[in-house]
């Protein structure tokens, strides 16, 4: 079994501390503005838009969080076979890709639409990638719950619990690394006492007794620190749906409504397609 | 004490499972099997329909909101419109199903855990068949033929760990309310958070 490295598995969500504009903006208007970048790198038409936000997302990334940029590549790498199988479904042997140049690839014989189509797939998925570890650099674990209540709370008035809502947001976000270390903590334990966890042959009972001596101590740690947080939050007060007051307060700035409303308005703007002409001139080179 | 409070951060606690399960694999036959699911299924055990839904709901906002929770380092609401956004979205109906059909006897507890594991295939076979756009036969060869042995295996674990921690460690299942209150956990363990 590979090991849970923590600080490895979540390397594109580190926290990379600063003073940038994006580090400074409020969490509920970046988590606007990631949104509004998501939903346009969703909706772009392929693919000169998404290679213009890929080359913004790079730029980006270099000047505000340079140090986050190997960790965005690697998980690209990362996911570079699944990407490409998931490609290969989706881009080739569909008919409304079929067009442009005949490229023979062995016995496959590719068309230059599949190609472009194929492309843009992969430029799709660089971007969410570069996006997510954009925000995550210069994002805290705490302003996502910041944001989460921030986003939420207009809905309090309609009877969603907002509060509890973000207080369980935060929760779990305090308990992914306590328990990943924990897994990792057993597994190195359990190791060293001789287990192995490779169950030997394909029997059901095998196999489930390599998992007990990790999922069981895990399970029991689990709920223990679960007891034990409730009844801490119990004795200081808290109430799920109860109000409460903050450590750090964030007020609002105009870039906080600037940074939004742009990213916001590029859905629209791509939708109209402004690189439309750029597109169909590939797309006559490809013919 | 105040069970809506404990109950929340039993949730949180399973979906943060959840999401360290993402990222444990265990090599076993040709698909490896990874964790996520599992913490599906025992959330739905031990916490009820109710809240196991709210944990796996937790599970799946904290995956939208861009945090790589799902399997793979995957994040964000355009994994929803992938491929195994059935699947993602079927770990709800899971955590219900269990929840709902488990009763604490034996044969209850193993026919919700099957019916849940099934009740995510119901919903991510279709899906993946729509975003692939790719027979039936294709469809569950591709999604679920290869994770059949493997989740056989989570359905045995997870009935497994729940006799286990109710026989060895009554006082920290959610569901013995009694013996909670009668036999308070240790407190100050290296690492607690409080």
């Amino acid at each position: 079994m590979p090991p849970f490295d923590g600080a490895g598995a979540f390397g594109l969500a580190r926290y990379r501390p600063g003073r940038s504009l994006l580090h400074l903006l409020h969490p509920a208007a970046k988590a606007l503005a990631l949104a509004g970048l998501l939903a346009a790198a969703i909706v772009a038409p392929p693919p000169s838009e998404l290679a213009a936000l890929f080359l913004l997302l790079n730029v980006a990334l270099l000047s505000w969080a340079p140090s986050a940029l190997p960790s965005a590549y690697r998980t690209l790498l990362a996911l570079a076979p699944f990407l490409l199988l998931l490609v290969a479904i989706q881009s080739v042997g569909v008919p409304s890709v079929r067009w442009g140049a005949r490229l023979p690839l062995g016995p496959v014989v590719l068309f230059g639409g599949e190609l472009a189509s194929c492309v843009a797939t992969l430029l799709r998925y660089a971007d969410l990638v570069l996006l997510l570890g954009l925000w995550a650099a210069t994002s805290r674990l705490s302003d996502l719950a910041y944001a989460t209540e921030s986003l939420s709370a207009p809905f309090a008035r309609l009877g969603f619990p907002s509060r509890a809502f973000s207080l369980a947001i935060t929760i779990a976000l305090y308990f992914i690394p306590l328990l990943g270390e924990e897994a990792e903590r057993l597994r190195k334990s359990q190791a060293a006492r001789g287990l192995d966890f490779r169950p030997r042959g394909l029997g059901l009972i095998r196999a489930v007794r390599a998992f007990l001596p990790l999922l069981v101590p895990l399970m029991v740690l689990a709920l223990r620190h679960a007891e034990n947080l409730a009844r801490a939050m119990e004795a200081r007060g808290y109430s799920s749906g109860g109000t409460h007051t903050r450590l750090a307060v964030h007020p609002v700035r105009p870039a906080d409504v600037l940074v939004p409303a742009v990213s916001l308005l590029l859905v629209p703007l791509v939708l109209l397609d402004p690189f439309r002409n750029v597109d169909s001139l590939l797309r006559s080179l490809a013919l | 004490m105040n069970t809506s409070l404990r109950m929340t951060v039993y949730s949180c606690v399973l979906a943060a499972l959840m999401v360290v399960g993402a990222y444990i694999s265990i090599p076993v036959g040709p698909v490896p099997i990874v964790l996520a699911n599992f913490f599906v299924l025992l959330a739905g055990l031990l916490l009820g329909s109710r809240w196991g839904v709210a944990s796996v709901a937790i599970y799946l906002v904290l995956g939208a909101l861009g945090l790589p929770v799902f399997a793979g380092g995957s994040a964000g609401i355009g994994v929803f419109a992938g491929p195994t956004g059935g699947y993602l979205v079927g770990y709800l109906a899971a955590a219900l199903v269990v929840g709902l059909v488990a009763s604490g006897g034996v044969v209850l507890d193993i026919v919700g855990l099957v019916a849940g594991a099934l009740a995510i295939y119901a919903l991510g076979i279709p899906w993946l068949k729509h975003v692939l756009n790719v027979p039936w036969p294709k469809a569950f060869a591709l999604g679920m033929v290869p994770f059949l042995a493997g989740d056989a295996i989570k359905v045995a674990a997870a009935f497994a760990v729940v006799r286990v921690l109710k026989r060895s460690a009554p006082e920290l299942f959610p569901g013995f309310s009694r013996a909670s209150a009668d036999n308070p956990p240790a407190t100050g363990l290296p690492g607690s958070p409080v």
